[in-house]
């Protein structure tokens, strides 16, 4: 029970700020800033699904973004209309020509795809060592590109899937992000989450104390994919279309970025790794394009807004490695007076991502 | 009848094929050995190497519009690439010395994007094609085999270069120590080798290496773009993993492994499922991660 209030508060104290831009974008800005807001939204789920496993197990994961592919694609195929299908993907079989799903089935779907295809190989990919592992990960998500690329009869090929029917609008996005960011907080709970916390911190100790090591970081990799695959969904039913490399490096260290940056260890981190990734990101966009921001008029050239993210990235690594929130969530900061500080395992060492081992 | 023939024809498909994964693992090999010495020092995948091949591409190109000739622009290449290499170990990297391999991983994706940048922005986003010499556009022929000079030409240029790294690792005062450190860092400086000399001799060598991997690529491509250093990256990675991360005997090994299985794919894979052959390759370094970590070339598995 403790477990569930701490994350109920940590919950709380994110739903707040997020109720507050779903509110101001839905209402005030609209525009380009209510697509930004959305967008935002979106990362936030594939962040948190990331966290689940990455931040948990303090295992480096490059390989998620093909969950999100997976849902991205299955999303796609379940809710193109007939029509454009039969053009785009003839090589699908019969009834997924002439499915058209609404937006729960599909996205169930998506959620659903990503785990299974998770567990498969999880079944493999846990059995590694920490570092063996990462870059299993990085090979995967070079499979995956590959095989949507080749397989142009079920996937388009590299022009994509396009005309998915957009549903997501700022309070489904905000929803869900919401949603599976308590989600992702009751994981970390959980005792399951606990023993992963466990496991990232010390291994061997952790299983000493009966921790099975493989079966929790398991458990962890395919919920994590399900919220991945949820991301995708979302993804596709929002932009309409995309191509393979939606889903490769790009999108990766994307999703890393704003990991590493709030602070890994935490929901809370991941969250306002995501905002400020997200404000740095539309700012410069504005600046590339020669907009004014505020009373600033500052043009920048193709290829200096990546280069700034980048070094915003190397300042972080350099002066907060362990990013900028830490190893505390926000809610147990805010209610930290009114009760004593509980002792957790793997709370101790002030929570660095990935320890080399 | 038929099928005795087309597996006549897939025999000398497959020894053509063979060939040249002799040039191409070269190339690979050059490639793989920068990386592997990085890694075997800090323990640190440099996402940014294949900028490296970017940087002497790229010094070539300019050079080349500034009316300099292809070979003495490819000898200033082979210096860019390396005082490049040196700057981003003492510029991003070195702040991170003993960080986690996930801090590592992601500065170094940060250089890489910076140096991409660097050239979208002062140069062009889109692709600038080079001249090349003619010798890189020729081929002789043995007995019905065609072997193309730029494989001669790969295969020669990694001679020289592993054999002169070779004599600088086993001759030199530095070189020993380079390659005691790369077996275990912390004995290495306890014996009194000094950290940042070593560290910053392999980013340099490691960026030479891929300079001349990279007149090799442009030899054959002839052209630059920003994110050409992608898939040379990719490729030291996987060969890399093949021959065990770390070590660098393996990452030539593995440079080769990796030509050769991309070679015999090439031969044996039917047209339609030629596209899914990276899938294949690194399907296989998966296998290779999961049975044997250390690589296929070491039989005991060291503790790391």
């Amino acid at each position: 029970m403790k477990a569930l209030g701490r994350a109920g508060r940590a919950t709380a104290a994110l739903a707040v700020p997020l109720f507050l831009v779903a509110l101001w974008a839905d209402t005030v800005a609209g525009g380009t800033l209510e697509r930004v807001a959305i967008n935002f939204f979106i990362t936030l789920v594939l962040v948190y699904g990331l966290q689940v496993f990455s931040g948990n197990s303090g295992i480096l994961s490059l390989g998620h973004i093909s969950f999100m592919g997976i849902g991205a694609y299955v999303t796609a195929l379940l809710t193109i209309p007939t029509m454009i299908k039969t053009l785009a993907v003839p090589g699908v079989p019969h009834w997924l020509l002439q499915t058209e799903w609404g937006f729960v089935p599909a996205l169930a779907a998506a959620a659903v795809a990503a785990a299974i295809f998770a567990a498969v190989i999880g079944l493999m990919l846990m059995r590694m060592e920490e570092n063996a592992l990462s870059m299993a990960t990085i090979a995967l998500l070079v499979i995956f590109y590959t095989v949507v690329e080749a397989a142009d009869s079920i996937t388009h090929g590299p022009t994509g899937l396009y005309s998915i029917p957009v549903r997501v609008t700022i309070w489904i996005a905000f929803g869900f992000a919401i949603g599976c960011g308590a989600v992702a907080l009751l994981i970390r709970e959980s005792a399951n989450g606990r023993k992963l916390r466990a496991t990232r911190d010390d291994p061997v100790a952790a299983a000493s104390l009966g921790v099975n090591v493989i079966r929790t970081r398991l458990w962890a990799w395919v919920l994590s994919a399900a919220i991945m695959g949820i991301g995708g969904s979302l993804f596709a039913q929002y932009n309409l279309a995309f191509d393979p490399t939606s889903f490769y490096f790009e999108e990766t260290f994307l999703i890393l970025s704003v990991l590493i940056i709030g602070g890994a260890a935490t929901v809370s981190g991941a969250t306002v790794g995501a905002a400020i990734l997200a404000a740095v990101d539309e700012i410069l966009r504005r600046m590339e394009a020669g907009e004014a921001i505020g009373p600033l008029h500052l043009a920048i050239g193709l290829g200096i807004s990546q280069i700034i993210v980048a070094v915003l990235i190397l300042l972080i690594l350099w002066k907060r490695p362990a990013g900028l929130l830490g190893g505390d969530e926000l809610g147990a900061r805010l209610f930290r007076r009114r009760r004593a500080p509980a002792v957790e395992v793997g709370s101790t060492t002030g929570e660095r991502v990935g320890e080399p081992t | 009848m038929t099928e005795l023939m087309s597996a006549a024809i897939s025999a000398r498909e497959l020894i053509q094929q063979l060939i040249n994964a002799v040039g191409v693992g070269s190339q690979y090999a050059l490639l793989a050995i920068g990386l592997a010495m990085v890694f075997s020092l800090l323990g640190m995948v440099n996402f940014a190497h294949g900028e490296l091949v970017t940087v002497a591409a790229y010094t070539v190109y300019l050079l080349e519009r500034a009316g300099v000739s292809f070979w003495i622009g490819a000898v200033a290449a082979l210096l860019a690439a390396g005082l490049a290499a040196m700057a981003m170990e003492r510029l991003a990297f070195r702040p991170l010395r003993n960080a986690s391999f996930a801090t590592l991983l992601l500065a170094s994706f940060a250089v890489s994007q910076i140096v991409e940048g660097l050239f979208l922005h002062f140069v062009s986003p889109r692709a600038k094609s080079v001249s090349v010499p003619g010798v890189f556009n020729h081929f002789i022929r043995v007995g019905g085999y065609t072997i193309s000079d730029i494989y001669l030409f790969s295969a020669l240029a990694a001679m020289v270069a592993l054999g002169l790294l070779t004599l600088f690792l086993r001759r030199s005062r530095h070189g020993v120590a380079m390659l005691a450190a790369s077996q275990d860092f912390e004995i290495a400086r306890a014996m009194g080798i000094r950290a940042n000399g070593v560290i910053a001799a392999a980013f340099a060598i490691s960026g030479v290496l891929a300079g001349v991997a990279a007149i090799l690529i442009l030899g054959q491509q002839g052209s630059v773009s920003p994110d050409m250093g992608f898939d040379p990256l990719l490729i030291a990675f996987i060969s890399c993993v093949i021959g065990g991360l770390g070590s660098l005997r393996g990452a030539v090994f593995g440079g080769f492994v990796y030509a050769f299985i991309q070679g015999i794919l090439t031969a044996f894979l039917p047209t339609s499922a030629l596209a899914y052959g990276d899938a294949f390759a690194l399907a296989i370094v998966i296998a290779i991660l999961y049975f044997a970590p250390q690589g296929l070339l070491t039989r005991v598995a060291p503790s790391t």
